[in-house]
């Protein structure tokens, strides 16, 4: 009896839409294992997991975004520039340091409401105005630092170094608390109707929903995690350089489509997100020790998202068959 | 159930509202014969920033530094030609691979054609049935199994990025030859040779669009897909040849920014890639699909181009150039790309 | 007691009246049933009142005080709730997500109360559905499956008013029965509910009294607590008390004479329906008629190529065709004038040359390079014959009337001379002018020889030009009329009747 009930729940496991996600999960982390020496020692996960959080971070806010049904090409130099204002103002002083963070948060949120206004209220395609906002985000990065300097409390990279009680890495801990400030999200409306929004607009539209301030709030959501990155990102590199968030856009973007969620908006999970991340940093990894030339991750990188997509095909294909 | 406002206002011809929504009509139809009102409002930017330009940078308004922009705008404006096609042909059609394929495109050459005239012909060859191959696949993707354009194509441009680096080792060789850098840069009466080539592409591609079958079937793909199945056309087979079509354009497209700039380098054509859609987008193409002409997107390139040039005559800091380039862009949008409601 | 009164609504739409004088009394615990055909004002009466559409004029009384709405959110707080057919639901969330969309419970501090949400859910499906579990996806759902959880969610809005807008639609006999015994529940909790139906003899067997629509106006109402259900006096209330003669034009026409044009044989639309036989001869005009959305249109998207059945066979003109792509079709000379011609049959935002052109360019029988001369003056040749007005070829369609808009969409294919014209509903929303020219186009086609399967919602039109009628039910032609069987009465009982044949 027991063993059937096993079999049920395995089999509905299986139809869940992360399976196939997590299988190519253990994958990449099996292949990375045989490949990285010590990499079950609590060192080198504690330092992969250093290496794989802001992207981790980086995704979860482009996630937020595509779930309504949009795509954010600014999160690279969003992030850059919350970095480069926190570089600009910190000092060691506890004053100085929530200034600085105070000042990301405005900037961010005030380029999240940007964004969420364009896109929501003036209609525009968001993959185009996105990019826009990226150009002025640029800018006013380099405006702030046109070479990389600035100052960052030594206390962030301490930090990010140590583990709490010894066991949990500060990183993993950042990560736990994205989710969790998702979670807190999870439990109220805004969620319910990110989803509704990004599945089909016009019934979310005809159940009398307001999808302009949605769409705008799920900038501004997506903001919360720019931010969680950008200070990641310091307690990384202890300066500010105007150059540096280049890579998450499309990273990211990549990221949310592995984990499985659809562009189309309205379908897939920020775990999926988080998952898709930690497998391309496993694959940068593996590229590396594997001492193949770093010019096969990009190769990589587009065929597994195509395999990704294949994958959230297939059970619609499927169906079409048996109608 | 005649629910439809729109269609019973006008069945009564006499209604005066009626009249008034037809004749409005029929008034913007006389102004489009002069050609699409965006697109002439978008030629008269551009000169308005030369103007500017000259004042404020003497010099810049100058016929040699025009001719300097419009060669730029040349490489710009052939790769949006791609872009172009593929948001005519509808579906919410859009390529985000003509950057990666322009660089696939110019490292293949540079490679092929090693400084070697001899080698050109071969090396348009290849590049021009790799680039369509290629693109066939982001097709049939598209058409076959309804992945959506975007993802697709964005995905598409990962591969190609990888498999050029794959194909390069890292390290792009050879380079341009003689002949190629005399079309990149060299000059014909005065006018780059570029831009004589881009005048020619445009005649064809104006009357690819207005005066052959091929186009007219392209026109009604983009505008209502049904109706063009209905009319007997295998749309499948056509989008996929379109968007085979925007990758041989696009590495065609990379081989003449290696004849700009004599070798190539990775990532050649990155930069080019959301341009042209903004390109697309000034030139009144629906994103939509099925409305607009190469003339509007040959406006939008040489736009963008030279709005960018007069941002780098400007004594400004690069940062102050990309915050203005920014918010004009965003601008241009708002006026240009707003979404109907659906 | 009164729970509803509604007086002398009104609305138009441009110049054309959708509702003329709109009258209804709904009593509180009672099932009101609204019946009328296609274009009654039906629909648009019920929009009114479910707060989606604004009366021009008029006035509705909900509960003795005046109701002005500016939205369906406002109307549900007043207690009136709509049930669409599953417009309002989002695919990937899940039934108990989409039951309480918009209306969430809450708990402390404006958090979602999730299990609160799932409870209500499971008790309003539970009366339709019970062996559905709520966190089923609904996009997985069966189409009466949607249906149910629309009206499990409509209910767990506690409406006083509840309008059921074709409900049964999808759904079968047993399915129907669930939804009757909620629905006589809900009476017992004084609970009103207006249902719109076209089935007679669910409307007998539910309703208290039924109040008939006809031309925009309320024609009557019939008490079936006091009076008998009289099926006659329905259909006749429906389909207007003149009996209609028929102008000449079909039966004229031997079509006896001519030979076969299609044969249709063993072609089922979908998996497990009956099979449907029949022929079409050279010249003949013949129509298909019943109610709406039973198989109609997708009989003529099969012929056309654009979908494909379950299985059959088509031959025409004796030669086996393939029915896997218009293109096929097309190039035998069948062609479809579409339903929906915004959708389907034109390209709005082109001129009419471009559209008039078209098939020809898409079956090749062009060059590579147009002779534009060639084509604007067979387009020309085409306005004249079509009398399109005004006669500009360089007008942009969208912005020409319907009628005229459906003359482009049939006139595209004169040039090619088609052997079978497919048209779908061609004169929906078209003026009474336009229509007239639109079927003395086809007339004229038979004449020439084309053999025409025409599809019309409103019986008049078959009756005028159609040599005979087939009339389908739930994918099958269940019943054919001859001319000397036309009768507006005829039709709708046999349209009624046969569904009622079906097993009620």
């Amino acid at each position: 009896m027991s063993r059937l009930n096993e079999q049920h729940r395995f089999l509905k496991l299986r139809r869940h839409g992360l399976f196939p996600i997590f299988l190519i999960f253990l994958v990449v982390v099996a292949v990375n294992a045989c490949l990285q020496p010590g990499f079950f020692t609590f060192d080198v996960f504690q330092s992969n997991l250093a290496s794989f959080t802001p992207l981790v971070l980086a995704s979860m806010a482009q996630a937020v975004v595509i779930l309504v049904g949009g795509i954010d090409l600014s999160i690279g130099m969003a992030i850059t520039l919350s970095t480069v204002i926190m570089a600009a103002t910190m000092n060691d002083s506890a004053s100085g340091i929530l200034l600085g963070i105070g000042l990301a948060l405005a900037a961010t949120f005030a380029v999240g409401a940007l964004n969420g206004l364009t896109v929501g209220y003036l209609k525009l395609p968001s993959i185009i105005s996105t990019f826009a906002v990226s150009s002025v985000c640029y800018g006013a990065a380099l405006l702030i630092m046109p070479q990389p300097g600035g100052y960052i409390p030594s206390v962030f990279y301490e930090a990010y170094q140590t583990n709490i009680a010894s066991v949990l890495p500060v990183p993993l801990l950042i990560i736990l608390a994205g989710l969790a400030i998702w979670g807190f999200f999870r439990r109220r409306k805004i969620y319910r109707y990110i989803y509704a929004v990004g599945g089909n607009e016009q019934a979310a539209f005809a159940n009398g929903i307001d999808t302009k301030r949605v769409k705008l709030y799920a900038f501004l959501i997506s903001g919360v995690f720019i931010v969680l990155t950008a200070l990641v990102v310091v307690a990384q590199t202890a300066t500010g350089d105007a150059n540096m968030g280049r890579s998450y856009t499309l990273n990211s973007i990549a990221a949310v489509v592995i984990g499985g969620i659809s562009l189309q908006g309205g379908k897939g999970n920020l775990i999926g997100a988080v998952l898709g991340a930690l497998i391309l940093g496993f694959i940068s990894n593996i590229i590396f020790f594997a001492n193949l030339s770093s010019f096969y991750q990009d190769l990589i990188k587009g065929l597994i998202i195509i395999f990704a997509l294949t994958l959230s095909i297939l059970p619609t294909l499927r169906k079409k068959a048996l109608a | 159930m005649g629910g439809d406002p729109e269609m019973s206002q006008l069945q009564t011809g006499e209604a005066r509202g009626a009249g008034r929504t037809a004749s409005a009509g029929q008034a913007l139809g006389k102004l489009r014969s002069l050609g699409n009102p965006k697109v002439l409002i978008a030629y008269a930017l551009a000169v308005l920033i030369f103007v500017a330009g000259q004042l404020i940078s003497p010099g810049f308004g100058e016929f040699s530094n025009i001719m300097n922009v419009l060669n730029i705008s040349a490489l710009l404006g052939f790769i949006a030609l791609a872009q172009m096609l593929v948001v005519l042909s509808g579906g919410e059609g859009i390529d985000l691979s003509v950057g990666a394929m322009a660089s696939l495109g110019a490292v293949m050459s540079s490679q092929i054609i090693g400084g070697l005239d001899g080698n050109l012909i071969q090396a348009v060859a290849i590049v021009l049935a790799v680039g369509f191959l290629i693109g066939c696949v982001s097709g049939v993707g598209i058409s076959y199994f309804k992945v959506p354009p975007l993802v697709m194509t964005l995905a598409m441009a990962s591969v190609i990025q990888g498999g050029a680096l794959v194909y390069t080792n890292g390290q792009p060789k050879g380079m341009a030859s003689p002949l190629l850098k005399e079309l990149g840069v060299g000059r014909t009466a005065g006018i780059p040779n570029l831009v004589w080539l881009w005048i020619l592409i445009a005649v064809v591609a104006g009357i690819f669009l207005a005066r052959t079958k091929w186009g007219k079937l392209l026109y009604g793909l983009g505008t209502n897909r049904l109706t063009t199945e209905l009319s007997g056309v295998r749309t499948r087979v056509v989008r996929t040849i379109v968007y085979g079509a925007s990758g041989a354009i696009s590495a065609i497209g990379g081989m003449l920014l290696l004849s700009y700039t004599g070798t190539a380098f990775l990532d050649i054509g990155g930069t080019y890639m959301l341009p042209t859609i903004i390109a697309v987008v000034i030139g009144g193409i629906s994103l939509a699909g099925g409305l607009g002409s190469y003339n509007g997107t040959v406006a939008g390139a040489i736009l963008l181009t030279s709005l960018s040039s007069i941002l780098v005559t400007l004594n400004m800091s690069e940062g102050g150039r990309q915050i203005v380039y920014g918010v004009i862009l965003l601008l241009l949008l708002i006026a240009y790309g707003r979404q109907k409601t659906t | 007691m009164q729970l509803l009164e509604a007086k002398s609504l009104r609305k138009s739409y441009g110049g054309v009246a959708a509702l003329r004088d709109g009258n209804l009394i709904c009593r509180q615990g009672k099932v009101c049933g609204l019946l009328g055909a296609n274009g009654s004002g039906k629909s648009t009466f019920s929009k009114m009142i479910s707060g989606v559409v604004k009366p021009d004029g008029g006035e509705i009384r909900f509960e003795g005080e005046r109701l002005d709405v500016a939205n369906p959110q406002e109307a549900q707080k007043r207690g009136i709730v709509m049930v669409h057919q599953h417009l309002s639901l989002v695919p990937e969330l899940t039934i108990w997500e989409n039951m309480t969309l918009a209306s969430e419970p809450q708990g402390r501090m404006g958090f979602l109360n999730d299990s609160r949400a799932k409870e209500i859910a499971r008790e309003y499906l539970s009366k339709f559905a019970p062996e559905l579990s709520v966190h089923a996806k609904v996009k997985d759902l069966s189409l009466a499956q949607k249906q149910f959880v629309e009206i499990a969610k409509a209910l767990s809005r506690e409406p006083k008013l509840l309008i059921l807008d074709e409900p049964t639609a999808p759904l079968e006999q047993s399915e129907v029965e669930k939804l009757f015994a909620v629905m006589r529940e809900l009476k017992a909790r004084q609970t009103s509910i207006i249902f719109i139906s076209h089935r007679l003899w669910e409307i007998k067997s539910i309703c208290d009294y039924v109040v008939v629509f006809r031309n925009g106006e309320t024609v009557g109402a019939i008490d079936f607590e006091t009076e008998a259900k009289d099926e006659n006096l329905i259909v006749s209330m429906i389909s207007g008390k003149e009996h209609r003669q028929i102008k000449g034009g079909p039966g004229t026409r031997n079509a006896g004479r001519a030979e076969t044009m299609l044969e249709v044989r063993e072609l089922a639309l979908r998996k497990s329906r009956k099979p449907i036989n029949f022929e079409l001869r050279k010249g003949e005009v013949v129509g298909v008629g019943g109610l709406q959305g039973q198989g109609q249109e997708e009989l003529l998207l099969v012929l056309s190529g654009l979908e494909r059945p379950a299985s059959g066979r088509i031959s025409l003109g004796g030669k086996p065709l393939k029915l896997k792509h218009p293109k096929h079709a097309v190039k035998e000379g069948m062609v479809l004038v579409p339903g929906d011609r915004h959708k389907e049959g034109l390209f709005l935002q082109h001129d009419v040359l471009l559209n008039l052109i078209y098939p020809q360019l898409a079956t090749g029988k062009s060059g590579l390079f147009l002779n534009m001369r060639r084509m604007k003056a067979e387009a020309a040749e085409t306005i004249r014959q079509v009398n399109l007005v005004p006669n500009d070829p360089g007008k942009i369609v969208q912005y020409l009337s319907g009628g005229n808009q459906q003359k482009v969409v049939v006139g595209k294919w004169l040039p090619l001379a088609p052997k079978v014209l497919l048209l779908s509903d061609p004169a929906k929303g078209v003026d009474v002018g336009a229509k007239k020219e639109l079927y003395d186009t086809v007339r004229k086609l038979a004449e020439q020889g084309t053999s025409v399967l025409l599809y019309a919602s409103d019986h008049e039109e078959l009756m005028e030009i159609c040599d005979r009628v087939f009339i389908m039910f739930e994918d099958q032609i269940v019943d054919e009329l001859l001319p000397s069987d036309y009768s507006e009465q005829r039709f709708v009982s046999a349209s009624l009747r046969s569904a009622q044949a079906a097993g009620h």
